[in-house]
């Protein structure tokens, strides 16, 4: 992540959150924040719980990011953001909050090859749509972003769903002459045939990694084994027990192979059936 | 994310005996499901994207490959440093004996893996254990080097509430801290300076073995400094059994107390737990600066070699007149040590005397017989040569002085040649020490300092120290040569000695420059070569020997048998 994308990142944050940029140069940007940024950037709860309970006139703070030093004119002072500093982490934290769920209507195509399409042919149908992170977790871990969807009318399944989903025109607005669709299955009963299609994802992939943690733990249970009954050998009590149970706990807890599924980022969108 | 009990989880089996569970959480479920039949609240599409994209780029994407080195920007590690944390992570899996040379970074290495293991998600609750004089500079080191959000340890409610904390061991194994730490489970555990726990036996070694931990880096310069069995004792507390049990571990592996039986098979069995680098090593890229040391000799003046002779017989005469008043012989002690630096720091003292020596009329006379002679001083030879020395060095020079009026002197004296100075003393407030070590950075060509020791003073930009006077104690001159020899310093370091002829000044500098060569030596083996020499109570053992000596020569071959046991 270079600092062109943490740039174009950054910029795209501040104006989808309606800041106010004072100057941009070649090396800096400097932004006034709106509310909800500077309420989740500034880190001061004792103020804007003031604001609100005395309703005053709120007054946001002003940043201003340093991206390349060398290109910063004399005289102005900012903060060096970069990936992996810490004001990068919280703006990524405040976009996952922020990001999380949306409900989404397909606009209708207004021509198709030059032809005016009359927009009260269409009716959409609801999809869930979720984008899962699945960890592999042993004494390593892997991450594996999978995004699928799943039409609440019919059950039909669809992956790299959000990839598809980026190409379309979508609006939170129900466009005017356009019917939705009732679903037909809960959001409970699609979520849970995600999940089986994630398993199946799942299984095809290489389980090396917890093959090997699995010999590993093997490995050094056998060893803690022999320990400990060799230590017994000089003295039988139950502190040795109390510690030879402590450390298989500790060696499970290393090595033991599992894996994690949560969800990044969900929504409920209606999509026009012609295109899928 | 927390579990939830409504949580799913499934399994998978992959052979006969593994099965993989996968836990899926389902509280999202709850969340869409109200949001869709209340018809809201949304997000925004904009900022799912966003979101999206920050789990994007986020993901770790491979089980091996060092993720941290992108979330750095304050830190570029070193190569056998990377290097290092890789073999930790995958190949020991995380429960390592960091054993490199002093220097080499073994605070970095730790900082790589505790950060890497934070970034995978794979740490969450972490002890860093490190003496308590270096509780502060850890925690400084992690924030601002690793952006790692670490805290010291002050009160007894943060073990609870805080997920990376570092605290001095003495503090820790006592109770109620140590109810507190059984009580966790340690992702990660951290010990600096486990040569501690070389005894099996000890408090320290218990205390460790027993805290609940995934993973465990135990880091020391010194992984054996007698003994095999200090190696066996480390490693047990890593992986009890690794070594088998201790009887099998002396039968296949020691000779004796002090050699292995067969070193290749044990460097191969150590190989497995712990990694050293040493400075010697090809892969090493760290170059230390050297340190070039002048001793520049000062002629006393007929008047100046007076006041000393003067000085020197006062002291000697009331020494054994004192004894057993403690307060009384430390005042002369540190007479004779403010003679060697300068008139202005013995006249304080001696002052001060003749106000506390009550109605003691012969003491009295004599002591002011003492500032009489001391006021016919004129010319003090060590300040001018110190002005000639910054005029030749045309550079930034740090000068280091014991005493305050010495101090006073010397920046009144570099005024007078036109030499702009700035103090620094242990009594400044942290922002005014950072104030003068700005000047000095920006404005000033000295910087006269009385305090070494202390946190934060580097002074890499400077490479010219002037020891105007000497501690006694080496601990204190390496303290001094260390703020501005350390990592960080590119260019060599000059150390310039000054040293009055025919004075107690010129002995020490011999037992610290020939004896223990202190000079050459580089940071931190000094703890050893004091340990050898036995040299525990270094400033008592000179005052005695300086007391009973006859003459100078007997003075200078006792001062040589120093640490000969």
């Amino acid at each position: 992540m270079n600092q062109i994308w943490v740039r174009d990142y950054l910029k795209r944050y501040f104006m989808i959150h309606q800041c106010h940029f004072i100057e941009e140069g070649p090396g800096h940007l400097e932004v006034k924040l709106s509310v909800e940024v500077d309420k989740d950037l500034t880190n001061r709860p004792y103020y804007w719980t003031f604001v609100e309970r005395t309703g005053a006139e709120p007054e946001t703070l002003t940043m201003t990011f340093i991206f390349d030093q060398k290109k910063v004119p004399e005289g102005i002072r900012g903060e060096e953001i970069r990936f992996g500093s810490e004001r990068l982490k919280q703006i990524f934290n405040s976009a996952k909050k922020r990001g999380k769920m949306v409900r989404l209507y397909q606009q209708p195509k207004q021509k198709i090859r030059g032809v005016q399409i009359p927009t009260n042919y269409y009716t959409l149908s609801p999809w869930l749509g979720v984008n899962y992170k699945v960890e592999f977790i042993s004494d390593q871990k892997k991450d594996l972003l999978i995004s699928l969807g799943i039409d609440l009318g019919t059950g039909k399944m669809k992956q790299n769903f959000y990839q598809y989903l980026k190409q379309l025109d979508l609006s939170p607005v129900l466009p005017a002459n356009v019917s939705t669709l009732a679903p037909f299955i809960s959001i409970r009963e699609a979520a849970l045939q995600l999940e089986e299609w994630i398993i199946h994802e799942i299984h095809k992939q290489n389980f090396n990694w917890a093959i090997e943690a699995n010999e590993r733990l093997k490995e050094e249970l056998k060893m803690v084994e022999l320990f400990y009954e060799i230590e017994s050998e000089n003295k039988t009590n139950i502190e040795l027990l109390v510690e030879k149970e402590k450390r298989i706990e500790e060696v499970k807890w290393q090595y033991s192979p599992k894996i994690e599924v949560s969800p990044i980022n969900f929504g409920i969108f209606y999509l026009d059936k012609i295109s899928i | 994310m927390m579990q939830h009990k409504k949580d799913r989880t499934y399994s998978i089996k992959i052979n006969e005996e593994l099965v993989v569970p996968i836990h899926f959480h389902q509280q999202w479920i709850y969340e869409l499901q109200s949001s869709h039949s209340q018809n809201g609240p949304w997000d925004l599409w904009d900022v799912f994207h966003l979101a999206y994209q920050a789990e994007e780029a986020l993901q770790v994407k491979d089980f091996n490959e060092l993720q941290c080195l992108n979330h750095l920007p304050n830190l570029t590690p070193f190569p056998h440093q990377i290097e290092t944390a890789k073999k930790v992570l995958n190949e020991m899996h995380g429960r390592a004996i960091l054993a490199d040379e002093v220097g080499l970074g073994k605070t970095i290495e730790a900082g790589l893996i505790l950060k890497e293991y934070l970034i995978r998600g794979l740490a969450k609750k972490v002890l860093v254990l490190v003496p308590a004089s270096l509780v502060l500079q850890w925690t400084r080191e992690l924030n601002q080097k690793f952006g790692i959000p670490a805290v010291a340890q002050k009160k007894e409610w943060m073990w609870e509430k805080y997920d990376i904390i570092v605290a001095s061991m003495d503090t820790s194994k006592r109770n109620p801290h140590r109810n507190h730490i059984m009580k966790q489970h340690y992702d990660l555990l951290i010990v600096d300076e486990a040569h501690k726990l070389k005894n099996r036996r000890t408090k320290n070694w218990e205390f460790i073995n027993n805290i609940k931990k995934k993973f465990i880096l135990l880091l020391t310069a010194t992984p054996i400094q007698n003994d095999i069995t200090e190696l066996y004792n480390l490693v047990t507390l890593l992986k009890p059994g690794h070594f088998g049990k201790f009887n099998s571990f002396q039968k296949e592996h020691m000779k004796d107390k002090r050699s292995p039986k067969n070193k290749e098979l044990l460097r191969k069995e150590i190989e497995k737990v712990m990694i050293r680098n040493k400075r010697s090593d090809k892969k090493i890229e760290i170059k230390f600066p050297k340190r070039i040391v002048h001793t520049i000799p000062i002629e006393l003046t007929p008047k100046e070699r007076e006041l000393y002779q003067a000085i020197t017989n006062f002291v000697k005469e009331h020494y054994h007149k004192f004894n057993g008043d403690l307060k009384n012989m430390f005042t002369l002690i540190t007479l004779q040590r403010e003679i060697c630096s300068s008139r202005d720091a013995a006249f304080i003292t001696l002052v001060n005397l003749f106000k506390n020596s009550g109605g003691n009329e012969t003491l009295k006379n004599e002591i002011l017989k003492l500032v009489q002679i001391a006021k016919k001083v004129e010319l003090q030879s060590k300040a001018n040569e110190v002005i000639k020395l910054i005029k030749k060095i045309n550079d930034k020079v740090i000068i280091f002085t014991e005493y305050r009026a010495t101090q006073e002197f010397l920046i009144n004296k570099l005024a007078e040649q036109g030499i702009y100075s700035v103090p620094y003393r242990g009594g400044f407030n942290r922002g005014k020490k950072d104030w003068m070590m700005e000047l000095f950075q920006r404005k000033a060509q000295v910087m006269v300092a009385t305090e070494a020791g202390g946190e934060g003073i580097n002074l890499q930009f400077c490479n010219h120290i002037i020891n105007y006077d000497m501690p006694w104690n080496p601990m204190r001159v390496e303290q001094r040569i260390g703020r501005v020899h350390r990592l960080g310093q590119t260019r060599d370091v000059y150390i310039y000695n000054l040293s009055t002829k025919g004075t107690i000044e010129e002995h020490i500098l011999f037992l610290l420059h020939e004896k223990i060569q202190m000079f050459e030596n580089v940071i931190g083996s000094l703890e050893t070569i004091l340990e050898k020499l036995n040299l525990d109570n270094i400033e008592n053992n000179i005052m005695e020997i300086l007391i009973n000596s006859k003459d100078e020569q007997d003075f200078r071959s006792r001062l040589s048998n120093i640490g000969k046991i």
